[in-house]
């Protein structure tokens, strides 16, 4: 090393040593909260929310697809409409209607 | 602590990364001030630096510790670099938008001198720092980044290489043109 690098390198030194006060403390205050343990939500791979998010947003669609949204009584209308008297009440509706107006006729 | 092999320095033990980055940070922040000449984003290049170290290399061997965190270091004021560079020519014509040139171009304005109470070689002394500082900005980034790691840091021509991700040729070059123009611009400088 010449004698100029060496000049330059310790005028370079000295220069971190006379540093201004309010840089040194916010050097010391950078390098305080970067050594500080980080509690663990923050130490979790930075793809772990949106993954997280992706999931559970599947998990939902999968819910919502497999397990449609039916209240108590719906669903208990829909076991009564899939028995067989209400099959056959249906098939003859026509019937029903028709002697419903039938009596109607009667009556008047 | 420090003595000068043939241009490189002996490894100092520090005891936890806290004693190691607290040796560093002065000069990481000066070389990061020196190469993007804005004072936040300097400050900034040194703690994304720190947390890098600390989340990613704290388990490695102390011996280690110096080359990864100048590599860190480079590579953070190389990105912000190109960031600031594309930043200015988007918004660069812009009345009051960013201009990391114009504020506070010289990094030795912030030392403060602590040891002279005489201002007449207080005041040489600062134009000698402010001819320094001057000299160095005007380098180009990389003849900057060896000079800083070669002189300033004391590393050897392979482990600037290893930090610039470029042949130990280029480094020579590189540190030697740098030399030549501070020769130049400096040559009665013997403060």
């Amino acid at each position: 090393m010449s004698d100029f690098e060496t000049v330059l390198k310790n005028k370079l030194r000295q220069t971190e040593d006379a540093l201004a006060d309010d840089i040194c403390r916010q050097l010391r205050s950078s390098r305080r909260d970067a050594i500080r343990p980080r509690p663990w939500w923050q130490r979790l791979p930075r793809i772990a929310l949106p993954a997280a998010g992706l999931a559970t947003a599947s998990l939902i669609a999968v819910v919502v697809v497999t397990f449609p949204f039916n209240g108590g009584d719906h669903s208990r209308l829909r076991q009564e409409s899939l028995s067989p008297e209400n099959t056959a009440f249906y098939q003859d509706l026509e019937f029903y209607y028709w002697l419903a107006e039938h009596e109607k006729t009667k009556d008047s | 602590m420090l003595n000068d092999v043939e241009g490189t320095e002996t490894e100092p033990c520090f005891e936890s990364l806290n004693d190691f980055l607290a040796s560093v940070e002065r000069r990481a922040y000066l070389m990061a001030r020196f190469a993007l000449k804005h004072h936040d984003d300097a400050l900034d290049v040194v703690q994304d630096t720190m947390l890098i170290m600390v989340r990613k290399y704290a388990d490695k061997s102390s011996a280690e510790w110096r080359l990864l965190f100048f590599r860190v270091l480079q590579n953070r004021i190389r990105d912000l670099y190109r960031y600031q560079k594309v930043r200015r020519k988007v918004t660069g014509w812009l009345p009051g938008q960013y201009s990391g040139d114009s504020e506070n171009a010289d990094p030795f304005q912030a030392v403060a001198d602590r040891e002279s109470n005489n201002p007449l070689h207080e005041l040489t002394r600062n134009r000698g720092m402010q001819r320094l500082a001057q000299a160095v900005n005007a380098l180009p980034m990389r003849q900057q980044q060896a000079f800083m790691l070669r002189c300033w840091e004391g590393l050897s021509t392979a482990e600037a290489a290893g930090v610039m991700k470029c042949s130990e040729g280029s480094v020579k070059t590189h540190y030697f043109r740098a030399l030549k123009v501070l020769q130049e611009q400096l040559e009665d400088y013997h403060e």
